[in-house]
């Protein structure tokens, strides 16, 4: 889903740097210094899991993880999220520099708000808290997917046909995902749970 | 009841059947494009990484100075896409700047240096006039083979050889067919067969995902700017940003 350099159009690639900035912003205005390092391994996370290509039936895909950063950090996730992606189109060629702010939120700004809407139910215990991970993985890609469809058919690509594509194209990505972040999280509140104890709205 | 689980089970195969005809491009990282130059043509490779081809994606040529758009055409099912170079680009010895719109998204560009064209098919001009002709005469009045292999220069002079085996077999009517034109074609088309292999490991060299220098790369840096961020935040609480 990293958008390629030169498709966008000038004022959606304002906008996604204009979008990314504030979100940078507000992460790192309530990232908490202490928690400086789960950041950091979260993002080395997510820059080296769109490497790992899962197969699903006839298809192979690759984690995205966002939703998975949205449930354990948070609006911190915007950061840690930009980062990774700055590296990953410095390093691999994968979208691009001009291209990055738009890039950036589509991936980042889904991540923060399935851990707003899915954060209360992940505080609580039990099965609840497992759905609501699930979701959060889930509808992280959903709303990337229909994000990225969103900027392109702003620059002109047909929405529906777009939009059905990847949607289409990511629904494994999501099961996965979902599955993903909810053993994680699961995983965690046993473990360790203080590290989740900063999800928002806390 | 049997029935309605058939049926289901025969959904459940045609969507993922569907899946793996749309998935493809939309999963791609990005788009890799190659082009080259075989004989008058140039042709563009165009792949996912990961060496999946692109079908059916949109490839726009434009004159890389002017920016004026030249052709447009679209790949095949092995994500290749042949144009002959035209006169007119040929004549103004313009670059080309080749364009690659694989939808969802994927976009990437290649340069082809008007050098690459010209000299892949140096000449093309003369030839098309010898062709008719068939005959030597046009290209070079004396008809002693001497004479031609002294006027094409360092091509036809490194296959003097190869004319010399012929002569002493005593064949008198191949002489003509190997004039400088002919020793050209023959020496593209061998050359050509060597540097496939080549080409090949190039277009595989661009399609390889990134490597583990570049993975270990961004881990690395991942850790220092942490470390940095780190610092300044244990520095004191006024670099609070």
């Amino acid at each position: 889903m990293h958008i390629s350099e030169g498709v966008l159009s000038g004022p959606v690639l304002a906008g996604g740097w204009a979008l990314s900035a504030v979100g940078v912003g507000l992460g790192l205005k309530r990232l908490d210094y202490d928690r400086l390092m789960t950041v950091a391994i979260l993002s080395a996370a997510f820059f080296v899991g769109s490497l790992i290509h899962v197969p699903i039936g006839p298809v192979s895909a690759h984690l995205i993880l966002n939703g998975l950063l949205g449930a354990i950090l948070g609006p911190a996730a915007f950061p840690a999220i930009a980062v990774a992606l700055l590296l990953q189109a410095v390093l691999f060629q994968y979208g691009g520099l001009v291209v990055l702010g738009a890039n950036v939120f589509d991936m980042a700004g889904p991540a923060v708000a399935c851990a707003f809407a899915f954060g209360p139910l992940m505080r609580r215990a039990g099965k609840a808290r497992a759905v609501g991970a699930f979701c959060c993985g889930f509808f992280a890609v959903l709303l990337a997917a229909l994000l990225t469809a969103c900027a392109l058919a702003l620059s002109g690509e047909g929405f529906m046909a777009t939009a059905k594509a990847i949607v289409v194209a990511h629904v494994p990505i999501m099961l996965v995902e979902g599955a993903v972040t909810a053993m994680a999280v699961g995983f965690l509140a046993k473990v360790r749970p203080e590290l989740l104890a900063q999800t928002p709205t806390r | 009841m049997k029935n309605r689980y058939l049926h289901r089970l025969k959904s459940v195969a045609a969507s993922l059947a569907l899946l793996a005809v749309l998935a493809a491009p939309a999963l791609a990282h990005r788009v890799n494009v190659f082009a080259y130059v075989e004989g008058h043509d140039v042709v563009v490779e165009c792949s996912y990484s990961r060496s999946e081809r692109v079908r059916f994606g949109d490839v726009e040529v434009f004159d890389a100075s002017t920016g004026a758009a030249l052709l447009a055409g679209k790949t095949d099912e092995k994500g290749e896409f042949r144009f002959p170079v035209p006169p007119a680009v040929r004549a103004a010895k313009a670059d080309l700047r080749i364009v690659l719109r694989a939808g969802e998204g994927h976009q990437n560009t290649t340069e082809v240096k008007a050098a690459e064209y010209l000299t892949a098919a140096p000449v093309a001009a003369p030839v098309t006039p010898a062709a008719p002709g068939a005959t030597p005469a046009t290209s070079a009045p004396p008809s002693p083979p001497a004479a031609p292999v002294a006027a094409a220069g360092p091509v036809a002079a490194a296959s003097a050889p190869v004319q010399a085996v012929n002569q002493t077999g005593g064949q008198g009517a191949v002489a003509p067919a190997l004039d400088a034109a002919a020793l050209e074609r023959v020496v593209e088309a061998a050359v050509e067969k060597k540097i496939a292999p080549l080409r090949a490991i190039l277009v595989g060299e661009k399609e390889k995902g990134p490597g583990l220098t570049e993975i270990i790369g961004g881990l690395g840096w991942l850790v220092g700017l942490a470390g940095i961020a780190a610092y300044f935040a244990a520095k004191g609480k006024k670099p609070r940003p």
